[in-house]
């Protein structure tokens, strides 16, 4: 069942990217950017998934004789990519804030003094 | 201390000087000049202490984080890797840094919030030094990402600046596309390998070529293009450099860049070891041309001094990753040389914009002119980058650019592919393009007649001049010992991108690398011409290129004759600069934007038929109502009458809106995707 | 505005490529066998005497990292162990992310501005266009007195929940290297509080209780303090980020790394947020009421 988990991630990406080129509102534009996030992350963290396996953790009292894990290391970038996402949508979300007072719109095709 | 130990410390002395600007940068200015100081010079030179070792050595430095060495074939912890080909990166980018930061204390110091910059700017540095030194896929993500956030923060750093939000809100969500891409090819490289070690993957993709380490190539080969700015992206480069002050300029446009080609020599030589495909060959080599040649035309239709020097840095990352995707010794080494030579050449030029900006307050093409007298160091400073990046001889572009035409013409003799005589007339030919352009510049900004409102400007001081005559210094080194530079640095480097078994073995041991291709051979058959003779003839012909252009400027008439010379040439008095003040006078000021009309002289008056002439259209970007010179400015006029169909098309295809370049960029990954998936 | 009529089309089919091939990777990945499938390693026989446990015939990074876990390092959470331990150097790129961030948006969002810088740069173009429209941040007068908050269920909710939300948030944190957490989990958890305390007492609550200068010198000192931790293999003789299990055995340094990185994104998130709230000020009426009572 891990095929949806891969295919829901490229849609999630597709989606975001859809979101990127066609939608004119800023916010929503970083919506597709954070959509574009949660599609990797989900393609990261599906990445280590074994039939069967358990949370890598060595509970005390948990663990039965014949029991495996799952992979941790793709658990932990999906860590490190959440990190990142959070930063990269604060940071826009900032320049939003300014463009918004400077140029009284989140219209994308009235933001486009440089250009040409 | 163990020399193995250089390059971590390196990348912490950047970091750790972000943060102790961070917390003191407030309290005291010289306090933290001093530790910007430091923070900048002591990776310097713990670079060029690795360069006896690691590039004549030829060691390569294995270095484990926490002492995590691999276990069986399996690296489970962090490497950084320094072979010859990171090392040459990484002088490249604390060169870089080192000149800016000198250049921040002196340009920056009318802004406020310093301690801000700094923080950025030292964090900027050291994700570039760890992106290059680094040996694990993870890592560069990471890395990319320090790069890309601290990047757009500087861009948007003079927030008051036209535009400077605007290209910094650009770069970020067009370039988080790339920054996807390369998430998306790590996890699929991951899902295939189970490792993130990049001697690993080296040694085991060899036996695992299916479709989804095909797709992983094509997501990581569109995300490092996306960080060098390649073609479909190159409005943001644009953007960005245009409004960033100008020591940030010199991060994009010369190490930014940079760690992109770092990335796709990594990739395609390393990492897969496929660049003599010619299907590979031809993707790589296909955009580094389209780049090369787009960006240069781009440059013609600017007015706004670092825009256009952004569209040419553009244009010579285009150069370099031609050469890189030819695949053989000789283009890989004239990649990595202009490379070099790219960000010296390109770092001055920004630094002398920036020197201008500084002095007068404008970047306005139309506007500055005549600066030579007033700036004469500047000047000579902005002449010494102009000649280097229009590879005229004693200056280091034409040994680079003269290797990338041989090495692009050989290849395509030796495949009979006639792709690479294709790619070989386009880069020639974006040469002389740039060479124009850069004329059009100088005689824009530094010669011509001197606007009133500039009379007062004064040379910049010494401490900004410094880190230009560094960059200038470097230039003409370059220039003139091509010999020794190739054999010291670019051949090694060179050596260790074609030697993929040395990486793996470097890092992982010997008897790791038996899946690896074997090591290619690497000779340094380059040029058939005695660099000495060369050297004089071209000397001879720049000197009466010289005398010809101070010949010219002497021969410069005040307005009023120069006046009576258009009229008596039947030119129209609109089109030339000084001929334009005149025009003011002769008309009434409410038809001071007489160029948009179509003006015709008729005796001494001047009328204007009112209709919107499509002809002048290309010389304006930007605002519409913004004013322009077409006359002085614009040496080029017939050329781009001729073109106008394709500048047209060009201004509308650059149209600013961030929607049509996020719709460039998701073209751009179908088609390397489906390009992959097909030849691959 | 790029027009041109054949822009969809190209677009629809591009995004439809993109999406064919991921699927066609997609079923590829499914349906390759896995380098790692982690069945080979029995953890709990490993659980019980990790010593003796034999890696040689490990399948994958996963196992032999599992394997080491037990032996090398004083933690019982693999994830952990790979966050702060194996790739403890990722993990402090991350938390330079953090610090980017947080210097890039105030250096954005500073109140003050260049205006003098930007007099004497210049801006581009300045004959002949129109000045920029500026519009205000602050919501219109109007829907500020239409819009009152009825803040005393909030409060109530609030007060009570504040010393929760932070000893959770610690809990997380302190216990990342046994149970599922660790330093960014928690970190967030804990900076939430600043949302509770704006959703009580607005704006005006949060200037009183925190102190965001405060906050971002003591992060970057906790970040220092992580590089320290870092630059302490070095001074050893031994390697960056190099993990010193204490004698105890339960003890390690990297629990040290866990607890900065736990401080660092505290301080770090809640000072975005204060410096988010202070540049959106829509301080609507819970000051007012404060005023009249």
């Amino acid at each position: 069942m891990i095929l949806v988990n891969y295919a829901a991630s490229f849609f999630l990406i597709a989606l975001g990217l859809y979101c990127m080129a066609v939608k004119k509102n800023l916010i929503k534009i970083l919506i597709g950017m954070g959509l574009c996030d949660y599609g990797t992350n989900l393609l990261v963290v599906s990445v280590g998934f074994n039939p069967g396996g358990t949370a890598p953790i060595f509970t005390a009292g948990e663990i039965h004789p014949g029991m495996f894990f799952v992979d941790p290391v793709p658990q932990a970038l999906t860590l490190t990519s959440i990190v990142i996402g959070a930063c990269t949508t604060a940071m826009v979300l900032g320049l939003i804030i300014r463009i918004k007072a400077k140029y009284g719109t989140l219209d994308s095709t009235e933001i486009r003094r440089l250009r040409g | 201390m163990n020399m193995e130990h250089y390059p971590i410390l390196a990348i912490i002395s950047l970091f750790l000087g972000a943060f102790l600007v961070a917390l003191f940068g407030r309290l005291n200015k010289v306090l933290r000049n001093l530790i910007v100081a430091a923070a900048v010079t002591i990776p310097l030179c713990l670079m060029i202490a690795l360069i006896a070792p690691v590039m004549i050595g030829g060691q390569v430095i294995g270095y484990w984080m926490g002492n995590w060495a691999p276990v069986g074939p399996w690296a489970i912890g962090i490497g950084l890797e320094v072979d010859a080909l990171s090392l040459f990166f990484g002088l490249v980018v604390t060169i870089a840094v080192f000149v800016s930061g000198l250049y921040s204390f002196t340009y920056m110091n009318r802004d406020d919030s310093l301690e801000n910059y700094y923080t950025l700017f030292l964090m900027l540095s050291g994700s570039l030094l760890g992106l290059v030194l680094t040996g694990d896929l993870f890592n560069i993500f990471v890395m990319i990402e320090i790069m890309t956030m601290t990047a757009v923060a500087l861009t948007a750093f003079r927030v008051d600046y036209e535009g400077a939000l605007e290209g910094a809100l650009k770069y970020m969500v067009v370039g988080s596309i790339g920054s996807t891409s390369v998430l998306v090819g790590i996890a699929m490289l991951y899902s295939q390998l189970h490792t993130l070690n990049m001697a690993q993957i080296a040694a085991a993709l060899p036996d695992h070529q299916n479709l989804v380490t095909v797709g992983a190539f094509a997501f990581l080969f569109l995300g490092f293009s996306t960080k060098a700015f390649l073609f479909p992206f190159h409005p943001l480069a644009a953007d960005a450099h245009a409004v960033a002050p100008a020591s940030i300029s010199l991060m994009i446009s010369g190490v930014i860049t940079k760690c992109g080609v770092y990335g796709i020599i990594r990739l395609a030589y390393i990492l897969y070891q496929n660049i003599n495909e010619p299907a590979v060959s031809i993707l790589i080599t296909g955009f580094g041309a389209v780049s090369c040649f787009i960006c240069v035309t781009m440059a013609f239709n600017q007015h706004d001094f670092k825009r256009l020097l952004a569209f040419h840095s553009i244009s010579q990352v285009g150069y370099v990753i031609t050469a890189v995707g030819l695949g053989t010794a000789l283009g890989l080494s004239a990649g990595l040389y202009h490379a070099m030579n790219h960000t010296l050449f390109k770092g001055l030029l920004f630094l002398c914009a920036g020197a201008v900006q500084y002095a007068t307050g404008s970047l306005d093409l139309g506007r500055l002119g005549g600066l030579a007298k007033k700036m004469p160091k500047t000047c000579a400073l902005f002449l010494i980058g102009a000649a280097s990046i229009s590879g005229l001889p004693p200056f280091n572009g034409f040994f680079s650019k003269w290797m990338i035409y041989q090495a692009s013409f050989e290849k395509g003799l030796d495949t009979g592919n006639f792709f690479y005589i294709v790619v070989c007339v386009v880069c020639l030919l974006s040469s002389v393009l740039t060479l124009a352009s850069f004329v059009k510049v100088a005689q824009s900004v530094f010669f011509g007649q001197l606007q009133p409102q500039f009379e007062n400007t004064k040379e910049v001081p010494l401490t900004m001049r410094i880190p230009m005559w560094i960059l200038a210094v470097l230039c003409i080194l370059t220039g003139v010992l091509p010999w020794e530079v190739l054999q010291k640095l670019v051949g090694p480097a060179a050596a260790a991108a074609l030697n993929a078994a040395g990486y793996i073995q470097g890092m992982l041991g010997s008897g790791a690398a038996a899946g690896a291709g074997a090591q290619a051979a690497f000779s340094m058959e380059i040029g058939f011409w005695g660099p000495v003779s060369w050297l004089c003839l071209l000397l001879i012909v720049s000197c009466a290129v010289c005398l010809v252009a101070v010949l010219g400027t002497a021969e410069q008439k005040s307005p009023e004759e120069r006046h009576e010379m258009d009229r008596r040439a039947g030119r129209t008095a609109a089109f030339t600069r000084d001929g334009f003040a005149d025009a003011g006078r002769i008309l009434k000021p409410a038809e001071k934007e007489g160029h948009y009309r179509n003006p015709v002289l008729s005796g001494t008056t001047l009328t204007f038929t009112g209709e919107k002439d499509p002809k002048y259209e290309n010389f304006f970007s930007g605002e519409e109502s913004e004013y322009s010179q077409v006359g002085g400015g614009d040496l080029f006029w017939g050329f781009k009458t001729n073109w106008r169909h394709y500048f047209q098309g060009m201004r509308r295809w650059h149209s600013g809106v961030i929607n049509d370049y996020t719709r460039y960029g998701i073209v751009a990954l179908a088609f390397v995707l489906l390009y992959a998936c097909l030849f691959l | 505005m790029n027009d041109s009529r054949a822009s969809k089309p190209v677009l629809a089919v591009s995004l439809l490529l993109i999406l064919c091939i991921g699927l066609a990777a997609a079923i590829r990945m499914a349906g390759s066998a896995p380098t790692y499938d982690g069945r080979s390693t029995d953890v709990s026989v490993l659980q019980q005497d990790a010593h003796a446990y034999d890696d040689s015939g490990a399948d994958g990074v996963a196992a032999v990292m599992v394997n080491e876990n037990n032996e090398k390092t004083a933690a019982d959470n693999v994830v952990y162990s790979v966050v702060f331990n194996y790739r403890g150097y990722d993990t402090l790129g991350e938390s330079f992310i953090l610090i980017g961030a947080i210097a890039g948006t105030t250096a954005i969002l500073r109140k003050k501005g260049n205006k003098a810088s930007a007099a004497i740069v210049g801006t581009r173009g300045d004959a002949g266009q129109e000045p920029l429209k500026v519009v205000s941040y602050r919501t219109d007068q109007k829907s500020r007195t239409k819009y009152r908050r009825k803040p005393v269920i909030v409060k109530c909710a609030a007060d009570f929940l504040l010393p929760f939300a932070t000893v959770y948030g610690w809990y997380i944190i302190l216990h990342g290297a046994m149970s599922p957490g660790g330093g960014f989990q928690g970190g967030v958890l804990a900076a939430g509080t600043v949302l509770l305390v704006y959703l009580a007492y607005g704006l005006t609550g949060i200037r009183k209780v925190f102190h965001s200068h405060f906050l971002h010198y003591s992060e970057t000192a906790a970040e220092i303090v992580y590089v320290c931790i870092g630059l302490a293999g070095i001074a050893a003789g031994l390697h960056f980020c190099f993990n010193f299990v204490f004698p105890a055995g339960r003890e390690e340094s990297a629990m040290l790394m866990n607890d900065a990185v736990g401080y660092h994104v505290m301080a770090g998130i809640s000072c975005l947020l204060i410096m988010m709230l202070e540049a959106l000020d829509t301080d609507d009426g819970s000051s007012r009421e404060e005023k009249k009572s």
